[in-house]
């Protein structure tokens, strides 16, 4: 998994990619205890081909390609053996997750993942029955920041839907 | 290579005990541990729920197979 961060951010240091930030699972994995989960998402800013209006990952993959990764699994390519989905960063909250995303080191790697307070938000807005014991594995954990939390809600409009969730759920509203 | 087991599931006193004040010994264990470590097990974990997975795939088909046989009376 070092190996893969590795990879990253050869990719952001080359300009490859714009930006980058691990999310999903494994991001939320990182914050307390691992979680299972079958690939490790990362979201993106690529910028669009000269000319071009609409992004695309193609030139990423042509990239990891050239660096002897050319092998998929379902969604994910293969880095280093593990399954590595991209995801275009898409909506406000992926584009700020990505953004104010935690930057960690250690033992001469680098680390960007999105902080617990912008997964909880993306979780709410997904919605699967996987995204609320997400949801509720994150807003228990000892440094979950509610003011950063309710600053999120509030500038993507998410007060309600946290709202009912947290009161179906019995989670702490503050 | 000998690998520790990634959840460590006995029950032990020690753990009843860190129960009751929130978290089960194992993951206040793996919570706390170094960011380099850390990353290290969320990779073991990805590659054994694949592993799972696949064992999984592998058994749904064998069941289909059998269904598939004895249906046609072999």
């Amino acid at each position: 998994m070092q190996a893969v961060c590795d990879v990253l951010e050869q990719l952001l240091r080359e300009g490859s990619l714009r930006h980058y930030a691990i999310g999903g699972a494994t991001a939320a994995g990182f914050h307390g205890e691992p979680l299972a989960t079958r690939d490790v998402d990362v979201f993106v800013f690529i910028d669009p081909p000269a000319g071009a209006l609409l992004v695309t990952l193609d030139p990423l993959f042509s990239r990891l390609a050239q660096l002897g990764f050319n092998e998929f699994e379902e969604e994910g390519i293969l880095i280093h053996g593990l399954p590595v989905q991209f995801l275009s960063a898409a909506t406000g909250l992926e584009t700020e997750a990505v953004e104010q995303a935690m930057v960690v080191d250690w033992e001469n790697h680098r680390l960007r993942v999105m902080r617990p307070e912008h997964l909880a938000a993306i979780a709410l807005t997904v919605g699967r029955p996987k995204d609320r014991a997400r949801l509720v594995y994150l807003a228990e954990l000892p440094d979950f920041d509610y003011s950063r939390f309710a600053d999120i809600l509030l500038r993507h409009g998410l007060q309600d839907r946290w709202h009912n969730w947290a009161t179906a759920l019995g989670l702490s509203q503050n | 290579m000998h690998q520790q087991p990634l959840i460590e599931r006995k029950s032990t006193n020690l753990e009843i005990s860190s129960r009751a004040r929130g978290l089960p010994q194992w993951r206040n264990k793996q919570r706390s541990l170094p960011v380099g470590e850390k990353i290290e097990l969320i990779g073991r974990f990805i590659q054994e729920t694949r592993q799972l997975e696949l064992v999984k795939k592998s058994c749904k088909l064998s069941v289909t197979s059998s269904n598939n046989c004895s249906a046609k009376g072999r």
